[in-house]
């Protein structure tokens, strides 16, 4: 796109080198800053026990090992439940979670976007307004209807939530309102092509980026989530949920619980940096019109 | 008047596939999102210690809330203090860290960008000011003081009222470099480029004009996005305060209306009178999103 | 085994968990009797507890259904219907809390009641029971007792302080050499109990904040701070270890953790009585509060009687005593489970000398009440050390306007219980 261009333009006007070398300066504290937490992190995962509770904290680990690393092993090999079935759930929820946010982000974004309809406008101010409520209090309804509805102790309750999140809704909506011109829908309703054909042949290549976002943030947060709340049967439970159990074990398990807070960390932080660029580009359309 | 039913309906008529599209999506968001919603609303208006039934009290909460409450007129001001510092600055903040990364080339700007965003992600930052700002004489904070002669006794900082304050809005300012701060680049990644020739030729001569007369108005739509998250997030301020003051804090220094919820919710199991406070916030939400949108709407001109 | 054999062990291991019915860890089978038991630790100790259960199952045909839950999540399982019948290892608030909004079951009543309780000090059943009735049972126990470095002082020649008038000489020896007295978090409530004070009046109708013995327990307390500088925070593992605060008053508990934390030291140190406070009689007084978790039964339960029959089972001394001895095996020293069944503790691996002081030391413990309003207390009283410490407040004044406020809720709160308003 022509866009990247102009931030590389140096040529426009003369910026001061000076300018530049502080503006460059400024950001790397502030970076470097920033990132004093993950290095905590990974330190402490390499921590041997005796280090773990020197205070203060030291922040780059003295001695390395992988001691806690195998200690979650150990821990695992004694559970009735083996590693792999965690993963297995981790991998259901998250497969699925994702699939159906997307279908269904991108079906109601679609239609919201780009049809006319009664209740159109009402819908949109709904998802808008259903950002703004503060969590807390929602927590006992929402175990209660998951309890009527017989979704506490099953996967359901961390799936069929995640179908309808509004975040992804509003990322579909607003990248087909700006990059899904009405004059080719048209084209294609004079072709003769009905609503689904349009919706999968046309729409949904065009908006690459968007569902790519969105399948990116889904997964990172899926594939974190303990759902510890509502599934109690070990069976069922997901990775995140297993793993962050051996953190209850007490100061016993303290360098455990430094490796497993790191593993949890690893795959959201990664896949942001892979997938930084679609990210970018799907939040240049995330802005609001009115 | 059935005229226009009769319309509505035949509209209805014609586009019935649109529903059938939105129909999933908005069946769960309704069972999901709206119903717990409605429901902590209905259940403000009666009294329910959660492990008994709720039982109908009308407006008694409110009329607690508006008129008894001391302390929920602390913790409004609290959290508008809060928020007024936390908003403005922290998206003010966001947005010039994104001009400055703008300004660098693509490969430093994605290692910076990732630098920056990274934590938000991991979600473990409290860890860190809590060590700088912790109360023992070892304390970064404290012994750095310390050994430059600035002060003799430690201080506590999250325990004494007249620090908590400042800590929570540092803290609070820094962890809001988050969602906002990447709609903001990206934003800016999409100024259109024949916008800026075009405002050469007018005679912008430095980049602070290129950003008042031509970055800004183009990018109006971020700004409005961004602002609905810095005041959706300014208003739910309550869990830096909690994780690095206890909650409640001393004295209730730091105590704000997320605080106070949580406190009527959980510790002492007034759940009807938490979701009172929970829909006072929701309203305020609502009317200061329409303010501020009145506002960006004049920016650039 | 061969690599082969291996990954078709896994496989298998795996397709089994979707088989399994997990819901019943006994043998193949099943009991007339069931009852669903809900506990939050760390997965070792899950593995500990589901041995024990099929144990139980095994003696007395009833079937146990474990779970491994978060904190928070009791609640509203409770509220929706899908709670269990039994919560271990919850904390010392809980009962009470729950008991008066009718949701935990009294045991005053039940089957072989006073026969269990003889087995813990009576003290700490005090946080467990309200205007008579006890809701729930002990577990573990804590309460503070006092580390010293025994080289260090011994080398300066000081002398181990049995009341608190030694403490203050101590201070002044200690500070001089560039060292601390370690104070104890909650030092109020070890003085208010020597000072024969107590938190309420009435069963939890008043507060007793702002009563002379308070007043009296407070300014003490503060004075440590105000006028003798003692730390308001420190690292007591790192510090006694480096031997900057050879003397503390700690959870006695923390000598597990500095078995393992400070093993170079491990004799150099012991732990003795906190100090006392002389009464007008001449004898010494070495109250201190104490606390732990406990184990309740929730009156949704289906089945009282096997309910009950798990929780006697649960808290007997044979059972923790099992407990404790796999957890410590399992995890070390340092992970040393802290039981309240006096039974129990006899056959726990403490030396003779710490064994001495921990039975002795316990004779003085003196729980403190949970009533409606309880948190109230504990928040107010922190705020007013925290003015009367940064800001030289006035102890009496302060004292007293924060018991109105504690007052007024607690009022409030027996209202809305309808336990007669003050």
């Amino acid at each position: 796109m022509a866009a990247h261009n102009i931030l590389s333009n140096k040529s426009r006007y003369a910026r001061s080198v000076f300018g530049n070398v502080m503006n460059f300066l400024i950001l790397l504290i502030v970076a470097a800053f920033m990132v004093i937490p993950m290095i905590y992190t990974v330190s402490n995962a390499f921590k041997p026990f005796n280090e773990l509770f020197i205070f203060p904290p030291k922040l780059i680990v003295m001695n390395p090992t992988f001691d806690n690393f195998l200690g979650i092993n150990s821990i695992l090999r004694q559970s009735w439940i083996p590693l792999v079935r965690y993963i297995l759930n981790s991998l259901l929820v998250t497969g699925i979670g994702v699939l159906g946010q997307i279908i269904l982000a991108s079906l109601a974004g679609f239609v919201l976007s780009k049809e006319q309809f009664p209740g159109r406008d009402f819908l949109n101010n709904i998802v808008v307004l259903s950002l703004m409520f503060s969590g807390g209090v929602t927590a006992i309804p929402n175990y209660i209807i998951f309890a009527k509805l017989g979704m506490i102790n099953s996967h359901l309750s961390l799936i069929l939530p995640a179908f309808c999140n509004s975040l992804g809704l509003f990322l579909m909506k607003q990248f087909i309102d700006q990059m899904v011109p009405m004059s080719l829908l048209e084209a294609a309703r004079i072709d003769g092509a009905g609503e689904f054909r349009i919706y999968f042949n046309v729409v949904m290549p065009l908006c690459k980026p968007a569902w790519l976002t969105l399948l990116i943030f889904s997964f990172q947060s899926l594939w974190s989530t303990a759902g510890g709340t509502y599934i109690y049967d070990e069976q069922l439970r997901t990775l995140p949920s297993a793993l962050s159990t051996m953190i209850y074990g007490g100061i016993a398990r303290a360098g455990v619980s430094a490796a497993v807070a790191l593993l949890l960390v690893l795959p959201p932080t990664i896949t942001f940096i892979l997938s930084q660029s679609n990210v970018l580009q799907t939040m240049a359309s995330s802005g609001m019109k009115e | 008047m059935k005229v226009k039913v009769f319309h509505v309906l035949q509209q209805i008529q014609k586009k019935k596939i649109c529903y059938l599209f939105i129909a999933p999506f908005f069946i769960l968001f309704f069972i999901f999102t709206v119903l717990p919603v409605l429901s902590a609303m209905g259940l403000s208006l009666t009294y329910y210690n959660v492990l008994e039934l709720p039982r109908f009290i009308g407006l008694e909460n409110y009329i607690q809330m508006f008129f008894y409450d001391d302390l929920f007129i602390k913790a409004l001001l609290n959290t508008l203090t809060m928020a007024m510092v936390i908003g403005p600055i922290g998206f003010l903040a966001s947005f010039i860290l994104s001009w400055m990364l703008a300004e660098l080339n693509r490969g430093i700007r994605t290692t910076l960008v990732v630098m920056l965003y990274a934590p938000s992600i991991s979600g473990n930052l409290f860890l860190v000011w809590s060590l700088i700002f912790h109360g023992d004489a070892y304390g970064y904070l404290n012994s750095t003081l310390m050994n430059m002669g600035l002060i003799e006794q430690p201080i506590q900082w999250t325990t004494d009222t007249r620090y908590m304050m400042a800590v929570v809005i540092l803290v609070s300012l820094w962890m809001s470099l988050g969602t906002s701060f990447l709609s903001f680049i990206a934003g800016l990644q999409g100024v259109d480029l024949n916008q800026i020739e075009a405002g050469l030729i007018d005679g912008v001569r430095n980049r602070w004009q290129e950003l008042w007369y031509i970055i800004l108005p183009s990018m109006k739509p971020q700004l409005l996005f961004g602002s609905v998250m810095s005041i959706t997030a300014a208003f739910s301020v309550g869990a830096v305060g909690a994780a690095l003051c206890g909650e409640p804090s001393v004295d209730y220094a730091v105590h704000t209306i997320i605080n106070h919820l949580n406190d009527h919710g959980i510790t002492r199991y007034e759940m009807g009178y938490a979701c009172a406070i929970s829909t006072v916030l929701f309203f305020m939400m609502v009317i200061s999103n329409k303010l501020i949108h009145k506002i960006l709407r004049k920016v650039g001109t | 085994m061969s690599t082969f054999t291996q990954i078709k062990h896994a496989i298998d291991r795996v397709i089994n968990s979707y088989t399994n019915d997990y819901n019943r860890f006994a043998t193949s089978k099943s009991f007339d009797k069931n009852i669903s038991v809900w506990v939050n630790t760390g997965r070792d100790q899950l593995q500990v507890i589901n041995q024990l259960c099929n144990e139980f199952s095994a003696e007395h045909k009833v079937g146990v259904n474990l779970k491994l839950v978060e904190p928070g999540t009791v609640m509203m399982a409770v509220i929706a219907g899908t709670g269990p019948d039994v919560n271990i290892m919850g904390t010392a608030g809980e009962p009470v809390n729950y008991a008066v909004r009718k949701a935990v079951l009294s045991l005053n009543d039940m089957d072989g009641f006073d026969e269990v309780i003889k087995d813990f000090h009576p003290q700490l059943l005090t946080s467990l029971t309200f205007m008579g009735q006890t809701y729930a049972l002990p577990e573990t126990e804590s309460f503070p007792v006092m580390f010293y470095r025994k080289d260090i002082f011994e080398e300066l020649g000081l002398k181990v302080p049995k009341v608190w008038d030694d403490v203050d000489d101590l201070i002044h020896d200690l500070q001089a050499n560039n060292m601390q007295f370690g104070p104890y978090v909650d030092l109020y409530s070890i003085l208010l109990y020597q000072n024969g004070g107590a938190y309420y009046k009435n069963n939890g109708k008043y507060s007793l904040l702002n009563s002379l013995n308070s007043i009296k327990a407070f300014n003490q307390w503060s004075r440590f701070f105000v006028n003798y500088g003692l730390p308001l925070e420190y690292d007591f593992l790192n510090r006694f270890r480096t031997g900057e605060v050879p003397i503390a008053i700690q959870e006695f508990g923390m000598c597990n953790s500095l078995a393992v934390f400070a093993p170079e030291i491990k004799n150099d140190w012991a732990m003795t009585l906190v100090p006392g406070t002389v009464k007008e009689d001449g004898t010494v007084d070495y109250s201190i509060n104490c606390g732990g978790s406990c184990a309740y039964i929730f009156s949704k339960c289906k089945d009282n009687d096997s309910s009950w029959k798990f929780l006697r089972w649960w808290v007997s001394g044979r059972t923790q005593s099992s407990y404790a001895t796999q957890i410590e095996i399992l995890l070390g020293e340092h992970a040393r489970y802290n039981v309240a069944s006096i039974s129990a503790f006899k056959n726990q691996m403490w030396n003779r000398q710490q064994a001495e002081i921990l039975s002795e030391q316990r004779e003085w413990a003196k729980g403190i009440p949970q009533v409606p309003g309880s948190y109230f207390v504990s928040r107010h009283l922190n705020n007013a050390f925290r003015k009367v410490v940064y800001s030289n407040a006035d102890v009496r004044e302060t004292l007293n306007e924060y018991t109105e406020i504690i007052n007024k809720e607690l009022s409030n709160k027996r209202r809305e219980f309808g336990l007669g308003e003050n």
